[in-house]
């Protein structure tokens, strides 16, 4: 019987390692063995991602060789990737008889790797400026600052790929991957310096002496110098300094999370950016130090999709998670304290305000009665490191938001003209250009008039027909997840069912005959005659896009 | 998905300004101020109730600009805090929503007790707004839930 050839890496890259590549080869060496082959003709192939790529094998000059095996260097050719990521590698080998094993490690693979003034620039999810045939749309730098020699940075990465490896294996994973773009500043020749004048001594605040402070016009400058084409949607410093964490969301800014290298960076990494992405509050006791009044409550908790005022379970805007409204954890006596439901007490306050669930990463206080007890690292690792489903619907709306960022598509037009007629309407999917939809996470319906028309599903653009009767009509595409994470419903006649409309447009614009636009509140009443003077309207759902077209005007 | 606020006065100075009818064309098009070459740009510094107001400056749009307009047309910018420009008859021309850059939230953990959310009285609004404008004042309003209270008036320098 023929023995297959068998791969082992010498030391496989783990979630560990950053891969990066010279000449667009990423090399990793392996040895070979087959007791019953001639190893020389064994073939190799090799896939990234499950994407095929070509793969040199060298043997490279060494002095021993190990019985029936082969020592070989493995080139692999990444030249032709695009975005970055944590992707799975493979390697088959085959003998000459065609007995085939494979070996797999999982990695991150970057790209984009250069250099420019001081600064060293990779990407790690993702891409910039050059993009695949699925453009990510939420970009996000994350910046490593004042490490004094490269043992700093490698410690940067260290804590840096803990919170990216935090995020790839939350609840929320699945909008993550594949919706950001993740870019890596690193300094080129690390002294100790800082980019962007960052200290811990609380000089920008008279409430703190150790809240990181640093030079905003520096760290736009920064951002504007190595990624000239985007507007980050957050920008993240992780420095080698010990002091207080912050977030702050100074207006023409990215939102900028600054977290110092620590035990629970990763997790105040990732509960950070539940406020920078996700519209998540926090659920915390603030123990008292501060009061809020019941409108600053309302007013604050309105923005928020993890935190509300309704004190009954079905009025809460995060019903939809909670399993049986008369047995509600939280709210009920007997329904225990396991689960979704509506648990009083938030930053806000401890009463008047509630949360979802009694810990989570927004939130992990209040457990007295646990053991170990709050604040151990113990009790936060294991209650308090994941965002629970109401926050990984936050996540991907967030994240489905980015993509789909219009009422309509950019190819989206009449069909015929003006002279002949306009016989219909092509419309495509207000997705961002160059997007793709990912049909493992999506699927599309197509409304008319708020009818489904399934013959059209998972359509990105369609052609609907000129209606017999010259009058409005409503085209609108819905983004539907198949995940499972996303619950909400999005019905197309009500604008407060998701998270009481924030997700929402409570406004159509139309656009007027006579040059302009006008702005009308939902529900459109198109009998009403101002409507008459309008050829088309927009609006935008909570995952979909409506266009209105006023037919009688388009002969 | 778009949001709940809606730069209103932005979009319908700029679709004056830019875009001609469309019932005469084959397309119909969806209104960005992104497609803006040149800007005015103001920055405010300070506190929820006392802010400097740069002098106004004419910029050439990056794409850094472009596509910050582009990101947050459909954005919901926590919405406390409004800016609106207004003209020498205090007539409201232009509204940006700015969320809240007046609080800053720090590391809870390990803070415990401490406080988490505090105010940035060094607060940093850098706003664009189209070259044809020419606001003699900026109001700053906080909406609280229905309530729309007018927090700070502030001059401008020419």
């Amino acid at each position: 019987m023929n023995d297959k050839p068998e791969l082992i890496f010498d030391s496989p890259p783990t979630e560990q390692d950053l891969l990066f590549s010279e000449n667009g080869i990423v090399k990793i060496t392996g040895t070979v063995t087959d007791n019953d082959s001639d190893r020389d003709l064994n073939t190799y192939t090799a896939t990234i991602n499950y994407i095929s790529i070509p793969v040199t094998v060298v043997k490279p000059e060494v002095t021993t060789m190990p019985v029936n095996g082969d020592i070989l260097d493995f080139e692999l050719d990444v030249s032709s990737i695009i975005d970055a990521g944590y992707f799975p590698a493979s390697i088959e080998v085959c003998d000459a008889d065609n007995a085939c094993s494979d070996s797999i490690f999982t990695s991150f693979f970057t790209t984009n790797n250069r250099t420019e003034d001081k600064y060293k620039v990779y990407n790690l999810m993702g891409s910039y400026d050059v993009y695949s045939d699925s453009r990510r749309n939420t970009d996000m730098l994350i910046i490593s600052d004042l490490a004094e020699d490269q043992a700093g940075v490698d410690e940067f990465r260290r804590v840096m790929l803990k919170s990216i490896n935090l995020l790839l294996n939350s609840s929320a994973t699945r909008y993550f991957e594949g919706f950001f773009n993740v870019m890596i500043v690193e300094p080129i020749n690390p002294d100790g310096s800082s980019f962007v004048d960052l200290t811990a001594d609380g000089e920008c605040s008279d409430w703190s002496d150790d809240i990181f402070c640093w030079d905003n016009e520096k760290l736009s400058a920064l951002e504007e110098l190595l990624f000239p084409n985007i507007f980050p949607d957050v920008t993240a410093i992780i420095p080698n300094l010990q002091g207080r964490g912050v977030t702050s969301y100074d207006y023409g800014r990215p939102p900028t999370m600054v977290q110092g290298i620590a035990e629970r960076t990763h997790r105040t990494f990732a509960h950070e950016l539940g406020h920078a992405h996700a519209y998540l509050g926090d659920e915390y006791s603030s123990d008292g130090e501060r009061e809020y009044t019941t409108e600053e409550i309302k007013s604050y908790s309105k923005w928020e999709v993890n935190v509300g005022i309704a004190s009954t379970p079905s009025s809460i805007k995060w019903k939809h998670f909670i399993d049986d409204l008369t047995m509600v954890p939280g709210y009920h006596a007997t329904a225990g304290q396991i689960g979704t439901g509506l648990f009083e007490g938030s930053y806000y306050s401890e009463e008047g305000s509630y949360r979802p669930q009694q810990y989570s990463i927004m939130g992990c206080s209040r457990c007295e009665d646990e053991t170990p007890g709050c604040w151990t690292s113990t009790f936060s690792e294991k209650n308090c490191s994941d965002y629970i489903n109401v926050q990984a619907e936050g996540f991907a709306l967030a994240s489905t938001e980015n993509l789909f960022r219009d009422a309509f598509g950019d190819t989206t037009a009449f069909e015929g003209d003006a002279d002949t007629g306009y016989t219909g309407l092509k419309m495509k999917v207000g997705i961002v250009d160059g997007g793709s939809l990912d049909i493992t996470k999506y699927r599309v319906e197509w409304y008319k008039d708020n009818v489904l028309d399934s013959s059209k599903n998972n359509e990105m653009e369609v052609i609907f027909d000129r209606p017999i009767v010259d009058a409005w009509v409503t085209y609108t595409w819905k983004i539907k997840d198949t995940t499972g994470i996303i619950l909400v419903p999005d019905l197309l006649d009500n604008q407060n069912d998701c998270y009481l409309g924030l997700f929402d447009r409570s406004t159509g614009t139309f656009n007027k005959i006579s040059d302009g636009v006008d702005y009308q509140n939902r529900p459109f009443n198109f009998n009403n005659q101002a409507y008459d003077s309008y050829n088309y309207g927009y609006t935008d759902g909570c995952t979909s896009g409506t266009l209105m077209i006023n037919w009688s005007k388009y002969q | 998905m778009s949001k709940h606020i809606v730069n209103i006065s932005i979009l319908f100075i700029i679709f004056s300004v830019i875009t001609p009818s469309m019932a005469n064309i084959n397309s119909i098009k969806n209104i960005e101020l992104s497609t803006e070459d040149i800007y005015k740009k103001i920055t405010l510094t300070g506190s929820e109730y006392f802010l400097v107001s740069s002098p106004i400056e004419t910029v050439v749009a990056t794409n850094r600009i472009k596509n910050f307009y582009k990101k947050n047309k459909n954005r919901v910018s926590k919405g406390l805090y409004t800016i609106s420009l207004r003209d020498n008859q205090d007539k409201e021309l232009f509204t940006i929503d700015i969320g809240n850059p007046f609080e800053i939230h720090a590391q809870h953990i390990g803070y415990e007790g401490q406080r988490s959310i505090g105010a940035n009285n060094n607060a940093s609004i850098e706003f664009y707004f189209p070259s044809s404008i020419d606001p003699s004042s900026i109001k700053i309003i906080k909406s609280n839930a229905q309530e729309i209270n007018n927090i700070q008036n502030i001059s401008l320098y020419k």
